[in-house]
């Protein structure tokens, strides 16, 4: 009673965890319980019954679907045992998804891409040195400084501030009675009991980080990444989203532990790096697509941009207020106030000095770890 | 309604399934019968992830009322923990009677005999998870877990935990097991990423917004008053707005409203005067208001 979908299934979830989604052999092993519970002449019902038990995010239907269609053809349901080979990445055809999968077919590995010279640093750069590195912008720094900019970075990212959560824990000056605690100092005994108190924990405030990646804005972004990657390894909750022409979403790929995988991956992500710049439309598809999914703990935003929009400023005007208006800041980093005689004049700009209600330059090491320090401290001032 | 009296054994087929959602004015896609089966059968967790207003709570109400189990909820909150999840002991009144007992028999009470008074289940206030993992004369519930996305990680891991034994641990009482597991139905909205080990101990489904046959269908079921002309214009309208790039697209629940209040304001059809007034029970935005107003046939666009 060899089941030919049974047979099948091992292939498909080897083809999805090649793809990047995760298929525990748990799910496989519920996928093939589930297979004995149904019709297999239902082909639409089998390819229900799989999806639900190994695919646990719709972004990935779409992928899946495409793996069913190949592994479970629809004309042969008396395949036995061999199951129809995976075509190689170059062969897909380029519908929709193709991409994605294409991306996920046999094809080097990220570690075989990774650029070969691993730039052996010495350590011989004096204190001086790296203070002179700190101050310099970006736009000016040799490769290798870029590099030992990214280092300092990495060691020393800003830290959040934090929000209050709703869970609590003990504190002799907490505002609230801690009545459990109190009951157990009374069953040990003691009398009069001091009452136990408790307060609100803390946890970082979140981040969302929306990076401008055109081609005003090459040699700031990349430093801007590669401070988000640091934060994110630091455990702080924060999501990174890029734009020029559109918008995409790198949280995920900046999760790799290795920096420079990690940029390898964005790089690979982001597919309109020194594009024209279409700020206004970008955080319209950002309020509409993500803002109820990532603003919903009122973090800081950050936006790091120029402000030289080339469409006209009434959607960005539009988009902007909105954006400002769920967030508990919006922070606008603009590496052109580097310079003192700055004038946020550009139509974009002067829409962005409107909303945002703090702004810094963030050129160098410097400014950006001082942004991390300003941060820190709470802002009062809007409330 | 005198089906939910009734206690009936878990469908034995992805159409009886369907007929049992049915029976409760609920009407599944095959897809949504097909994973439901397969979950009641396999004894597994049914996450369901989509837009508010798409009828994912329902489905437990009618999953229960169809099966006359008992439904017990749990509404996640961020920072709900498990002493509002699981149990809590209600200190306020062991406290006051620690402070009886003490005044009363001054200190020849034991202090152990005084500790198995005060820890006993009378003073056990009993939350939803703890209710569903007791025997209940109607055979396993349903626990509806909702908008679990509501909730933070660590409660998530503590969730995790419940769902892989069925059982809990109250160190002043013993251990409390589910004889039968409950049928564990968990809701999330997508306003932030759950995580994927508590989605992998689930069967996924994703509750879309229902096609233009089937939102009529609903609405014949959940408000027939409006009549099927009416619910045909309805159902047009709110398919076309769906496709539009609003802040919140009017869910199945937002159609159903709609037509009802029409239908109270005794109208039957739509006109764009009645729409203009009513807009406000389907869209809850008011940017999406004014640019869904300012296209309605008879009215003139702001500035024009």
């Amino acid at each position: 009673m060899t089941n030919p979908a049974l047979l099948t299934l091992p292939r498909l979830a080897q083809a999805l965890r090649d793809s990047g989604v995760k298929v525990g052999s748990g799910s496989v092993l519920v996928a093939s319980q589930a297979l004995a519970l149904i019709d297999l002449g239902r082909r639409a019902d089998v390819r229900d019954a799989l999806r639900a038990a190994l695919v646990s995010e719709p972004a990935d239907f779409e992928l899946f679907d495409t793996l069913f269609e190949l592994l479970f053809p629809a004309d042969a349901k008396t395949q036995t045992g061999s199951a129809p080979a995976l075509p190689r990445s170059e062969d897909l055809p380029p519908a929709p998804g193709g991409r994605r999968l294409a991306a996920a077919l046999p094809q080097p590995s990220v570690r075989q891409m990774r650029a070969p010279e691993l730039v052996e640093r010495d350590a011989s750069g004096s204190a001086s040195d790296s203070e002179v590195l700190s101050s310099k912008d970006f736009e000016q720094m040799s490769a290798a400084e870029l590099e030992s900019a990214r280092r300092l970075l990495a060691a020393a990212p800003p830290r959040s501030a934090q929000r209050r959560t709703r869970r609590f824990i003990a504190s002799p000056r907490g505002a609230q009675l801690d009545l459990r605690r109190t009951l157990r100092a009374m069953m040990r005994g003691l009398d009069p009991v001091p009452p136990a108190r408790r307060r609100a924990a803390l946890r970082p405030r979140d981040w969302v980080l929306l990076v401008d990646v055109s081609g005003s804005m090459a040699a700031y972004s990349r430093m801007a990444l590669h401070l988000a990657w640091a934060l994110a390894r630091r455990g702080g909750r924060i999501e990174v989203f890029t734009f020029a022409t559109h918008l995409t979403r790198l949280t995920r790929s900046l999760r790799a532990a290795d920096p420079d995988v990690a940029m390898q991956f964005a790089t690979r992500a982001v597919t309109d790096w020194d594009g024209g710049t279409r700020i206004g439309e970008c955080i319209a598809d950002f309020n509409h697509r993500w803002a109820r999914r990532v603003l919903t703990r009122a973090p800081w935003v950050i936006l790091l941009t120029d402000g030289l929009e080339r469409a006209g400023t009434e959607q960005l005007e539009t988009e902007v207020a909105r954006l400002a208006r769920q967030c508990r800041e919006l922070i606008w980093i603009n590496p052109l106030r580097r310079s003192p005689v700055y004038q946020p004049l550009a139509a974009g700009a002067a829409v962005l000095d409107r909303h945002a209600s703090r702004q810094y330059s963030a050129h160098s090491v410097d400014s950006l770890l001082a942004l991390g320090r300003l941060v820190e401290t709470p802002a009062r001032a809007r409330d | 309604m005198q089906t939910s009296t009734r206690i009936s054994a878990a469908p034995a087929s992805i159409e009886e399934t369907e007929a049992l959602l049915r029976g409760q004015q609920y009407l599944a896609d095959r897809t949504l019968s097909v994973v439901l089966f397969l979950a009641l059968k396999l004894g597994r967790p049914l996450f369901l992830e989509g837009e508010a207003g798409t009828g994912k709570t329902e489905i437990a109400r009618a999953l229960a009322a169809g099966l006359g189990r008992d439904l017990i909820r749990l509404q996640c909150y961020e920072g709900l923990d498990a002493s509002a999840a699981l149990y809590e002991w209600n200190y306020l009144r062991q406290i006051l009677e620690l402070r009886v007992a003490e005044a009363a028999s001054g200190a020849d009470r034991s202090k152990s005999a005084l500790k198995d008074a005060i820890f006993s289940p009378e003073f056990l206030i009993k939350r939803p998870l703890l209710q569903a993992l007791e025997p209940h004369a109607k055979g396993p519930p349903v626990l509806l877990i909702d908008e679990i996305d509501r909730a933070d990680e660590p409660f998530e891991a503590f969730l995790l935990e419940i769902l892989a034994d069925y059982q809990v641990t109250i160190p002043e009482l013993g251990t409390v097991r589910a004889a039968e597991p409950p049928i564990v139905i968990l809701t999330s909205n997508r306003t932030r990423e759950v995580h994927d080990a508590l989605k992998r101990r689930c069967l996924y489904h994703w509750v879309g917004y229902p096609d233009a046959v089937r939102e009529l269908e609903i609405l014949a079921a959940r408000a027939p008053e409006a009549g099927s002309a009416l619910s045909l214009e309805i159902v047009r309208f709110v398919q076309g707005l769906r496709q539009r790039r609003l802040q919140k697209p009017p869910g199945v629940a937002e159609s159903i409203e709609w037509a009802r209040a029409i239908v109270a304001l005794g109208q039957h059809a739509l006109t764009p005067q009645l729409m203009q007034e009513t807009l406000g029970v389907l869209l809850k935005y008011e940017e999406d208001i004014a640019a869904v107003r300012a296209n309605l046939p008879g009215v003139t666009p702001p500035g024009a």
